[in-house]
């Protein structure tokens, strides 16, 4: 009978113990597990969602090629030189005044970008998240391109008439590949021939590029959202003011014995 | 002298009666919390296996997400950002040799223009026969609302050309 007194209070004793030191964190880790699980489980919807989201973006890529071209062609891969060369010499040739010099200098990046982006660490490694400029908003705050284009300087010479160099001008202005001319010096005492007619001009031009994104660090571009292009309003732009000349250059042939002969 | 009213027999019966009630019960709660605490154990090793499944196909997803179309639709997305930032830069280079010829004057004429877009500033090197023409030249410039600052520089006479040499440091407004 003694025993039986006892039992009761040793198994409410136990429950309780059972209870706090078991039952309890068991049951707290449970419901941490849970929602963890959950997170699991939006982070697994949440990326496919965005690989649809960027099939889709991929597909709307190969139906509007004309557009990609226009765009890689304003903003290139990589610095061309040939290009910018053919440029130069195509619109001097057109407006018939002559080219004493050109020169391209090696590139480099702005010194004052005005926007880094959170995760990008270098040129090549464009992080997803840190292009979060898709927005209006941060796009209207900045005027210069931001750290990761390269930028580099194609000097130039030429001598002609004055409308002939207003004309080079102008059709620099609006050549289908980015540039902006820097410095301009349009010289009387410069020419050579002593004509009161030919003048010198000396332009120092801003082209840009942007080096192909390689790694993609997260998911936190505006774009994969979305799962469209934030493209009408730059087309429109482009269509409107840059509609001059696009280099389209081939080598031809090549190949001689004798590489000294002229 | 103290009387003892209750009997041995009644004692014993109370006894019975509250262990034979309250006994199963703590039983009965003992046995609840351990099945809770095995089936909260066994669910949490059971979510453990799921999280690492989830997690699985979410390291499977992200390979296919950075090796896949991802890449390409970034780097186009970036230029297209870049470009609106390179399209706000444009300038009509035009506008000032439109603005130029507009107002100087006929008895007036350039021998040289140095234009700096970076820092807007323009350089003029002008000859004219007089003075009376350089300060109407200022003016001239100082009316036109292109200009934020139209600034004289230095002058002289070539006497043998009987021609006024003048500089003229004009601003364009931004």
């Amino acid at each position: 009978m003694k025993v039986k007194i006892l039992l009761v209070p040793l198994f409410l004793v136990s429950s309780i113990t059972i209870f706090i030191w078991l039952l309890y964190p068991t049951f707290s880790e449970f419901r941490e597990k849970k929602n963890d699980l959950l997170e699991a489980q939006n982070q697994v919807a949440d990326i496919e969602t965005k690989l649809e989201k960027t099939s889709i973006l991929k597909k709307e890529l190969s139906n509007n090629s004309l557009n990609q071209e226009m765009i890689y062609s304003f903003l290139p891969e990589a610095q061309n030189e040939e290009e910018v060369i053919d440029i130069l010499n195509n619109i001097a040739a057109s407006e018939g005044v002559s080219i004493s010099s050109i020169s391209i200098d090696k590139p480099k990046a702005l010194i004052e970008p005005t926007r880094v982006s959170t995760e990008d660490s270098g040129a090549n490694s464009l992080s997803a998240s840190g292009f979060s400029v898709g927005s209006e908003n941060a796009e209207a705050n900045t005027f210069v391109p931001s750290a990761n284009v390269r930028n580099f300087i194609a000097s130039m010479r030429v001598s002609g008439s004055y409308e002939r160099i207003r004309n080079v001008i102008g059709k620099l202005n609006k050549t289908k590949r980015f540039n902006r001319i820097r410095v301009l010096s349009i010289n009387k005492n410069n020419n050579q021939d002593n004509d009161a007619n030919v003048l010198s001009l000396d332009l120092e031009i801003n082209f840009n590029y942007l080096e192909k994104v390689k790694t993609v660090n997260s998911l936190n571009n505006q774009i994969f959202t979305s799962g469209k292009f934030n493209l009408a309003s730059v087309i429109e732009s482009l269509e409107q003011y840059r509609t001059g000349y696009i280099s389209n250059l081939n080598s031809g042939n090549s190949g001689k014995s004798n590489p000294f002969l002229p | 002298m103290s009387i003892n009213l209750k009997t041995n027999s009644s004692n014993n019966n109370q006894e019975k009666i509250n262990f034979g009630k309250a006994l199963p019960f703590a039983v009965i709660i003992l046995v609840l919390i351990l099945i809770a605490y095995f089936a909260l154990a066994y669910y949490s090793k059971k979510i453990d296996a799921q999280i690492i499944g989830e997690q699985e196909i979410y390291s499977q997803k992200m390979e296919e997400f950075k090796k896949g179309d991802a890449k390409e639709a970034l780097d186009f997305q970036n230029r297209i950002s870049e470009s609106k930032n390179l399209l706000l830069q444009y300038e009509n280079n035009l506008d000032l040799l439109d603005e130029i010829q507009k107002y100087i004057l006929p008895e007036v004429y350039l021998v040289k223009i140095s234009a700096d877009f970076d820092s807007n500033e323009i350089n003029l090197d002008c000859r004219t026969t007089n003075y009376d023409y350089v300060s109407k030249q200022i003016l001239s410039f100082k009316n036109s609302a292109f200009f934020s600052k139209v600034e004289a520089g230095d002058s002289n006479i070539v006497a043998q050309e009987e021609k006024v040499n003048f500089k003229l440091v004009l601003s364009i407004k931004k």
